[in-house]
């Protein structure tokens, strides 16, 4: 069944119909919210919060990229959850051990999508969680324009829309994350694949 | 080790934004210039695309669980009540408010004459008691016999009265003609007037007569409690038109009354009868009023209470599914 018209069966009521658009986007929506926070239970929260905002919401939907007003809705409730826990620290001790433990790709939950071969899956695994672990490392607000526009594939206007900021903000968070980034994946260098493995010089 | 982080911000932000194409092409072609003149810029520029590679390949991930939503996630949204209902149910309740309060404030200006068949009772009450009593009562009685016994003495009093209206003359034979079944009770000096303006009433008048030997009686008990009852009562005289069927048994006793007058007395108590007449059909028709107000705002209320509770039931039981 066409998107628009399940959208349009969820805006009168239908929770079934919802539900399956549910299950079209919850992974997209489960990765924003685990890159945003880098805690399973708590991106699982976010992205079931999400979803329950998304239905009660859902009349205000007025057309357009409905991925995009789901992205924005999940984005929004991982910065709110992430500024509740700055505001109270000791909420988040849970999660505090966990990050001090290191990410580790090998966790059902970031599972990647595909079946890749052991070899490849463990290299994948290693390169995988030396970007995560540097994502992670970004300031929330970096993090937020860096998954959405170069994880997400989201352009500028949409990202500053869904952050609601200005696409000078979004310009320049952008770049400095993009810089950090680079900055933390050349300490991992020797994991990179050859044709993405940084320098310290110009390749001539 | 180089860091790019160090770069100039501003520079960072053209070469991010050089690399997504959100530049317009003037600044575009400024600084692809800019990166073939500087190697600076150059390197920063490849570092930042490899970089860019690398988060864009990074997959999507996998939710550990469904997250679809179950009734009693999707909460009062589910089955959110249609608006009609929501209109429906407010205005259902406004109109029950309304009603309510219009009983209300209808109670409120007919609380004070709905009072004085009440009292009536009491003042009976108090009577019977005063009677019991015994010889303070004994004592009361034929003072109040007496006055009974002299209907002359109120007719002079009604007739001192109503000489501002009607001339003395015209007001003497009705008096008269009435005078057998009234009950004269004992004048306050405040109260002359109003008792014989409602001296044709033979209830307000019993119920005056029962209030003042109440008064009497109490006066000589020295009991504070009767002489406040009685007095009560005997302000109930000032009103009798509040009782429907006490206004009603009034006029049907001026009716009588008149038309006997009609037929016994001749062409002057006939054009006397419309005298007392004239306030009866307008107490009467306040009366009818006031109870058919009633009895229709009891119903208006029974069924907008009956509505808003159907409808909030209804509302309610939707929003918890």
């Amino acid at each position: 069944m066409e998107e628009e018209k399940l959208i349009a069966m969820a805006k009168e009521g239908d929770l079934d119909a919802f539900n399956r658009l549910v299950l079209s986007y919850q992974n997209f929506v489960y990765s924003i919210a685990y890159r945003m926070m880098y805690a399973e239970d708590a991106a699982a929260d976010a992205s079931q919060e999400a979803f329950i905002l998304a239905f009660r919401k859902i009349r205000t939907h007025r057309g357009g990229s409905f991925k995009a007003w789901l992205g924005r809705i999940a984005t929004n409730v991982c910065l709110d959850e992430l500024r509740r826990r700055k505001r109270h620290p000791e909420d988040s001790l849970e999660e505090k051990m966990e990050f001090s433990e290191g990410f580790d790709a090998s966790l059902p939950g970031p599972l990647v999508q595909g079946e890749p071969g052991p070899e490849k899956s463990v290299e994948q695994s290693e390169v995988a969680k030396a970007i995560e672990d540097c994502i992670r490392g970004l300031p929330d607000e970096f993090r937020a324009v860096l998954v959405l526009v170069d994880v997400q594939g989201f352009g500028y206007k949409e990202s500053s829309s869904m952050l609601k900021r200005s696409m000078g903000t979004i310009k320049s968070r952008l770049a400095r994350a993009r810089a950090r980034m680079r900055d933390c994946l050349q300490q991992s260098r020797e994991l990179l694949p050859d044709a993405f493995r940084l320098h310290d010089e110009v390749l001539l | 080790m180089r860091r790019m982080s160090s770069l100039p911000k501003r520079d960072l932000r053209k070469l991010s934004a050089y690399l997504d194409g959100e530049l317009t092409p003037q600044e575009a072609n400024a600084v692809e210039q800019l990166v073939k003149e500087n190697a600076d810029l150059k390197w920063a520029f490849d570092e930042m695309r490899r970089t860019r590679k690398l988060v864009q390949a990074l997959p999507e991930l996998q939710a550990p669980r469904n997250f679809t939503l179950s009734r009693e996630m999707a909460g009062a949204r589910a089955y959110r009540p249609a608006p009609f209902l929501r209109y429906a149910t407010a205005i259902a309740m406004l109109a029950f408010a309304f009603t309510l309060g219009t009983d209300f404030l209808m109670n409120m200006a007919g609380g004070m004459r709905a009072a004085e068949p009440a009292l009536e009772v009491m003042s009976d009450f108090a009577a019977k008691e005063a009677e019991s009593v015994g010889e303070v009562i004994e004592e009361a009685a034929p003072m109040a016999m007496e006055e009974e016994a002299v209907p002359g003495e109120q007719m002079d009093m009604l007739a001192e009265t109503d000489v501002d209206e009607l001339p003395q003359e015209e007001m003497e034979a009705p008096v008269e003609a009435e005078m057998p079944e009234m009950e004269v009770p004992e004048p306050s000096a405040a109260e002359e007037e109003i008792a014989a303006m409602e001296a044709p009433a033979e209830e307000d008048q019993a119920a005056g007569g029962v209030g003042a030997d109440v008064e009497r009686s109490a006066e000589n008990l020295g009991d504070e409690w009767i002489e406040g009852e009685s007095g009560t009562s005997a302000e109930g005289v000032e009103e009798p038109e509040e009782s429907y069927f006490e206004s009603q048994a009034a006029n049907a006793a001026d009716e009588s009354t008149g038309t006997h007058d009609l037929e016994g007395a001749g062409e002057l108590e006939a054009q006397e009868a419309p005298a007392p007449m004239e306030e009866t059909p307008a107490r009467e028709q306040i009366s009818l009023d006031f109870l058919q107000n009633l009895s229709l705002l009891r119903i208006l209320e029974i069924f907008t209470g009956l509505v808003t509770l159907i409808l909030g039931l209804v509302w309610l039981r939707q929003r918890k599914r």
